[in-house]
């Protein structure tokens, strides 16, 4: 018998969220902020009056867009996840482990130490979103896609070794041009320095990346039948792919032009999510996104508090909780065809 | 009158011909069964005539329309096909695979209205699967499976049927029953088109045999006319004697 508990599930994780949210964006500040002051602050921003106290402003001006990122951040790299899952039909495929956020990061440091000069007058986006189109590219046709058969396996290693590969290079290319501090910790994924100017980038992709993440959860649910039998259906298995692939190039460079390469995020979520809601990607894709945005929020939090009062990038703290969540899943989890 | 009419057609992996200059025509409201040794190529034909493999010259026509310039979700109200090999994915409830039946019906967010509700309902019952209908797929045996794929292509509501080998892996009771089943299909006016590897199974259901050899028609005819001494030996390079089947009254191998 199947059971599902979608009533509780998704309250839950609204909770998750809302509560990850709150805390981040008040908790682990040398300035002493209280939830009032966010109250305040959130009041203010629908009627703006003049008497806000020092709090609030910070609230408003520093915590608000910084939290907003990581959780929209968090969203974009679950759902990325998620759909890489489906449309390789393999469930160790996410944005880091194929190399996808790393060829993003790699690009865009490029472009950023003149290697690319052409594309350094467009915004960040582009860069990245070529970044990760290449690396993708290059994992799907090594994988087995030239053959028209994906190998799970042969991916995956392609995937390591093309992430390994590219990061040795991001970090030689900074080395090189003698790049601050500032530019190695938004190379380990990280929300210093990022306001609401950031934020504008990032929410128009956002939101295009999920609706059409949502868009093709069906069809991606016909294509875990099997292409032959997708087809079929009158699913037309190139086609969801090649769509699908645009989402995730969306969802992973939109971030990464932002926070830099964030791991963990895209693997854990959607594995926990599907443990939780199960593989409908109707059901999975808007859990995956509150569940990831949640996730980020709180380990926003987590950040702060690590070596407080100085931060920690955000990516180091996914990698922390993340590494130790998976080995637990991948233990406790038979090994499921996607 | 809806046919089948493959005209010319020549499909090739990069290293290998599988089809040359291929030509038939398979009438509606039969059984057909592709037959031949291994890597004859039946299953590339049946593959190319679900237009999951798109071949390099010919075309194949149904009612008189190239499949392969047809819109693929339109195409899939007129034919289903079941894989070799369908994946049968985690967590979903047997009446959640039927209802996958309906894609090519229904909205594009995999809704179920009433009317197809009804239809996957029918599709469970005359599968006999009412009682497994809220049972995860996986939990499934080997013959219960297929019959839930059968029953998904039951609420897919085609007039043509496709089977690739739809009797592997499955113990002989289970043969027999999903047999049975594709017969039932048939005489409900469903046209089916099976790829099959027991030649007496597939004389004793199926209508019409196309025997292929490296991609070519070697004879296509009713079992009587095709099952010959002759034919096996020129075909699958056995000796055999032809007798009539005591139940069904339709020719027999018997290797020698």
């Amino acid at each position: 018998m199947i059971t599902r508990h979608y009533l509780v599930s998704f309250p839950l994780v609204s909770v998750w969220l809302v509560l990850g949210f709150a805390c981040a964006t008040v908790g682990g500040s040398t300035f002493d902020l209280r939830f009032s002051q966010l109250a305040e602050a959130l009041i203010s921003l629908w009627r703006p009056h003049a008497d806000v106290d020092l709090g609030s402003q910070l609230i408003i001006s520093i915590r608000l867009p910084r939290v907003l990122i990581a959780a929209g951040v968090g969203a974009a790299l679950a759902m990325a996840g998620a759909l890489m899952q489906g449309l390789t039909r393999n469930p160790l495929a996410s944005p880091a482990l194929f190399g996808i956020n790393a060829g993003a990061a790699c690009v865009l440091v490029m472009t950023q130490t003149g290697m690319l000069l052409f594309l350094s007058e467009l915004p960040s986006i582009i860069s990245t979103m070529i970044g990760a189109a290449l690396s993708g590219v290059v994992v799907l046709t090594l994988g087995g896609g030239l053959h028209g058969r994906l190998h799970p396996t042969r991916m995956v290693l392609v995937g390591v070794a093309l992430g390994a590969l590219l990061l040795a290079l991001t970090r030689a290319l900074l080395i090189l041009d003698e790049q601050s501090q500032l530019i190695l910790s938004w190379l380990a994924g990280s929300l210093m320095d990022t306001g609401w100017d950031h934020w504008h980038q990032l929410w128009p992709w956002l939101l295009l990346g999920s609706l059409m993440a949502f868009y093709f959860s069906q069809k991606l649910n016909v294509l875990a039948l099997g292409d032959e039998m997708a087809i079929g259906l009158g699913v037309s298995a190139i086609n969801t792919r090649l769509w699908a692939s645009l989402v995730v190039i969306v969802l992973t460079a939109s971030s990464v032009a932002v926070t830099g390469p964030i791991a963990f995020v895209g693997l854990l979520v959607p594995h926990l999510a599907r443990y939780v809601v199960g593989h409908d990607y109707r059901i999975l894709m808007p859990f995956c996104a509150l569940l990831g945005a949640g996730l980020l929020s709180w380990a926003d939090l987590l950040s702060r508090y690590l070596a407080f009062p100085s931060e920690t990038p955000i990516g180091l703290v996914t990698a922390l909780i993340g590494g130790p969540c998976f080995i637990w899943l991948a233990n406790r989890r038979k090994e499921y065809a996607l | 009158m809806a046919h089948l009419d493959v005209k010319n057609l020549s499909f090739r992996y990069p290293e290998k011909n599988i089809l040359t200059d291929l030509s038939l025509h398979i009438a509606q409201g039969k059984i057909t069964a592709l037959i031949g040794p291994n890597g004859c190529g039946k299953s590339t034909l049946l593959k190319c005539m679900a237009r999951v493999l798109m071949p390099q010259q010919g075309e194949i026509l149904l009612q008189g329309e190239n499949i392969h310039q047809q819109n693929t979700r339109q195409l899939s109200r007129k034919i289903a096909l079941l894989p070799q090999a369908p994946i049968s994915p985690e967590g979903i409830s047997v009446k959640e695979l039927v209802g996958y039946g309906r894609a090519p019906w229904g909205n594009r967010w995999g809704r179920l209205n009433n009317t197809d509700h009804l239809i996957v309902n029918e599709a469970l019952a005359y599968t006999n699967l009412t009682d497994y209908q809220n049972q995860d797929v996986s939990a499934l045996s080997g013959g219960q499976r297929q019959r839930a794929w059968i029953a998904m292509i039951l609420a897919q509501q085609t007039d043509w049927v496709l089977l690739d080998e739809p009797t592997t892996w499955l113990d002989i009771s289970y043969q027999v029953e999903l047999l049975n089943l594709m017969r039932k299909l048939n005489q409900q006016g469903k046209t089916i088109v099976v790829v099959l590897h027991d030649l007496n199974q597939a004389c004793r259901y199926c209508d019409e045999l196309i025997v292929l050899k490296a991609g070519k028609v070697q004879a296509q005819g009713t079992p009587e006319e095709v099952l010959t001494p002759y034919l096996l030996k020129e075909t699958f390079s056995l000796t055999a004697e032809v007798h009539t089947d005591p139940i069904s009254g339709t020719p027999c191998l018997f290797a020698k």
